[in-house]
């Protein structure tokens, strides 16, 4: 029984075309997209930079902060200019001789465009600091008549030696480390990308209400329990294509950050394989959830926006939480928030990139058996009279 | 009065049905017993109950005071064991479906599975629905009185022993309410199945039902066959007879 439901609702849905477009090739192109705009960003948005010099002695000093910025990707005038700087460095006209005298300080006086790009002042910023230094040298190289301590000894006493440990102390490389920010990353982008899941499981009950099917097959004999589950698998299966296709996205976008970034993220097999268990077990979480609540308050067009705003802020809550908090190593009453929906499936995917993957299969398990008993309890409070009249 | 009782199990048996949503009462005592493989009408104006009633014998409203019974079982049991079928007044088929696979749908929960049994629903359905090949095609392009043919032959073809047919005619155009009329007369003479028909229409009724309840405001106001209501009002037809009943002036 369960497959013949199944089967009718998967049919159901592959015909509507608007239904697949909306929920299967919109989340690929997404995140490509966005992409996209980063990278339109980076091309035709260049940081534009104006030094003002005040004294044509000065030049030596001009041309390396103009050399620096441009090879950092700014558009840098001299004196004049076309385009409306974000960021103006003035040079004054004494600069040269401060540089030269040991006891003085040199100053240039730095004007930024309020709510203009960031990284203008920071690529100015950026070459400042290297004239700052090339600056100190030629004074340490003025001291060193008097010493034999080579200036690198004088300008870098601090060396620091990097090491990472995961939250049992373990030490661990720095590919542990660069999987933990992608972990948080991923459950960043998860959570919301599940929720066509919550669409689905709730428009197969609602939609079959509105399209006047419903009532009809409320009065068949398949069991209450086939009909949650033959529903609620269909409604995954659309689900998990959908996660996918933003998942796949997620992936081309990836791809491009190297191209536009310089920066590249470690991948493994088995956390790849973990994140894919994580997904299947959100989409069940969310159908799960999706059913209970929607046999709690009804089928109506209004019960039904509020069940998917209850699930999209769950699933929010999450995708902050995994961004923002370390989750593996929360202590009492910290710890309660690993209760709410969604968040310890973060928490999991967090410790399987630390190397606690007991914590990570005690999470998912855990979560899939709370699933399964919460469509189990659906199922015996289920209440056509309140799906079909409320 | 209860007409048509017999020792056997009653496919339908009422007994003192109240139901109310919030304050207001939808049905207020109502009882009834009716007999095998006959075409029962449930008659009343819009706001009466009868869907209510209906709704209280499929199985989707299981919240209710006192006691129905389904081929002797609860409601929800009969309709788990597939001896109910039902048409809703407002009902569609499925849309992105063909005509053929909405039945093939419904003969495989009804069949459990065997396909002989899906085979033979599937020929029937084909037959009472009588679209041609039309039934090949997506029932969105469907006519209303098509969709309704073919939801007709979705709830008969399953040989339950029950078939509930909510204002199965309403807003039908003479054509199609003439074919649909003819063929739920036809299957009511087979003797197949019992038949729960329910009308705002007394014409339609007195037309093609063996036994008639007439209610109002969630009571029964009278029941019999056609012929006994009419003597019992001294009524030309069941809407005079009807009015009589409600004590309503002409």
């Amino acid at each position: 029984m369960i497959r013949v439901i199944t089967s009718r609702e998967l049919l159901d849905l592959r015909r509507d075309k608007r239904l697949i477009l909306g929920s299967i090739i919109l989340p690929l192109i997404l995140l490509p997209l966005i992409g996209g705009i980063i990278v339109a960003s980076q091309i035709y948005h260049q940081p534009v930079i104006l030094i003002v010099n005040e004294n044509p002695l000065n030049n030596m000093y001009v041309n390396f902060l103009a050399s620096s910025m441009k090879s950092q990707g700014a558009v840098v005038y001299i004196n004049n200019y076309t385009e409306e700087p974000a960021v103006k460095l003035v040079i004054p006209d004494n600069f040269y001789i401060n540089a030269s005298v040991l006891n003085r300080s040199v100053y240039v006086y730095e004007y930024t465009l309020i709510s203009s790009s960031s990284s203008a002042s920071d690529i100015a910023n950026n070459a400042l600091y290297k004239l700052d230094v090339n600056i100190s040298y030629q004074r340490i190289l003025e001291l060193e008549h008097n010493t034999t301590i080579p200036p690198a000894k004088i300008r870098y006493p601090l060396l620091v030696v990097e090491g990472y440990v995961s939250p049992t102390g373990v030490s661990v490389s720095s590919k542990n480390e660069e999987l933990a920010q992608l972990s948080r990353i991923i459950s960043f982008v998860m959570f919301p990308s599940v929720t066509p899941v919550v669409l689905f499981v709730v428009d197969s009950f609602a939609g079959e209400r509105e399209r006047r099917t419903l009532e009809s097959l409320l009065a068949t004999p398949s069991r209450t329990f086939d009909l949650l589950i033959g529903k609620s698998i269909a409604s995954g299966i659309m689900g998990i294509l959908s996660s996918f296709a933003e998942v796949l996205g997620l992936v081309l976008f990836s791809i491009a950050v190297p191209y536009i970034t310089g920066q590249s993220f470690a991948f493994s097999i088995s956390f790849l394989s973990y994140v894919f268990i994580s997904l299947l077990v959100t989409v069940f979480l969310s159908a799960s959830l999706s059913l209970i609540v929607l046999i709690a308050i009804g089928g109506s067009v209004r019960n039904v926006q509020l069940i998917s705003t209850l699930i999209l802020f769950l699933g929010m809550l999450a995708s902050f939480a995994g961004m923002l908090l370390n989750l593996t190593n929360l202590s009492f009453p910290s710890s309660l928030i690993l209760v709410i929906p969604y968040v310890q499936i973060a928490g999991g995917i967090q410790s399987f990139a630390t190397g606690l993957w007991q914590n990570a299969i005690l999470y998912l398990v855990a979560t899939a058996v709370a699933s399964a008993l919460i469509i189990y309890f659906a199922s015996r409070k289920f209440d056509p009279e309140r799906v079909l009249l409320r | 009065m209860l007409i048509g009782m017999t020792a056997t199990v009653s496919p339908i048996d009422v007994i003192n049905v109240r139901k109310s949503f919030g304050k207001k009462q939808a049905l207020s005592g109502i009882s009834f017993k009716l007999d095998k493989n006959m075409v029962f009408g449930l008659v009343g104006p819009n706001g009466a109950g009868k869907t209510t009633l209906i709704r209280i014998i499929s199985g989707i409203i299981t919240k209710f005071e006192g006691e129905v019974k389904v081929n002797g079982l609860a409601p929800n049991e009969a309709r788990n064991r597939g001896y109910i079928s039902y048409l809703p007044e407002d009902a569609s088929p499925y849309e992105r479906l063909t005509g053929i696979e909405n039945l093939e749908f419904y003969a495989r929960i009804y069949s459990k599975g065997e396909k002989k049994e899906i085979e033979d629903m599937l020929e029937r359905g084909i037959k009472i629905a009588n679209l041609g090949n039309k039934i090949y095609e997506m029932t969105s392009t469907y006519s209303r009185g098509m969709r309704r043919r073919l939801l007709i032959a979705r709830t008969l073809m399953t040989n339950s022993p029950i078939a509930l047919l909510d204002e199965p005619l309403s807003g039908l155009d003479v054509e199609s309410a003439v074919k649909i009329r003819k063929m739920i007369k036809d299957i009511g003479k087979k003797g197949e199945s019992t038949i729960l028909f329910s009308s705002h229409d007394m014409l339609e009724i007195e037309l093609l039902c063996d036994f008639i309840v007439m209610i109002n405001q969630g009571r029964v106001v009278a029941q019999g066959s056609p012929k006994e209501i009419r003597e019992l009002f001294s009524a030309g037809d069941l809407e005079e007879a009807f009015i009589k009943a409600v004590g309503a002036e002409l």
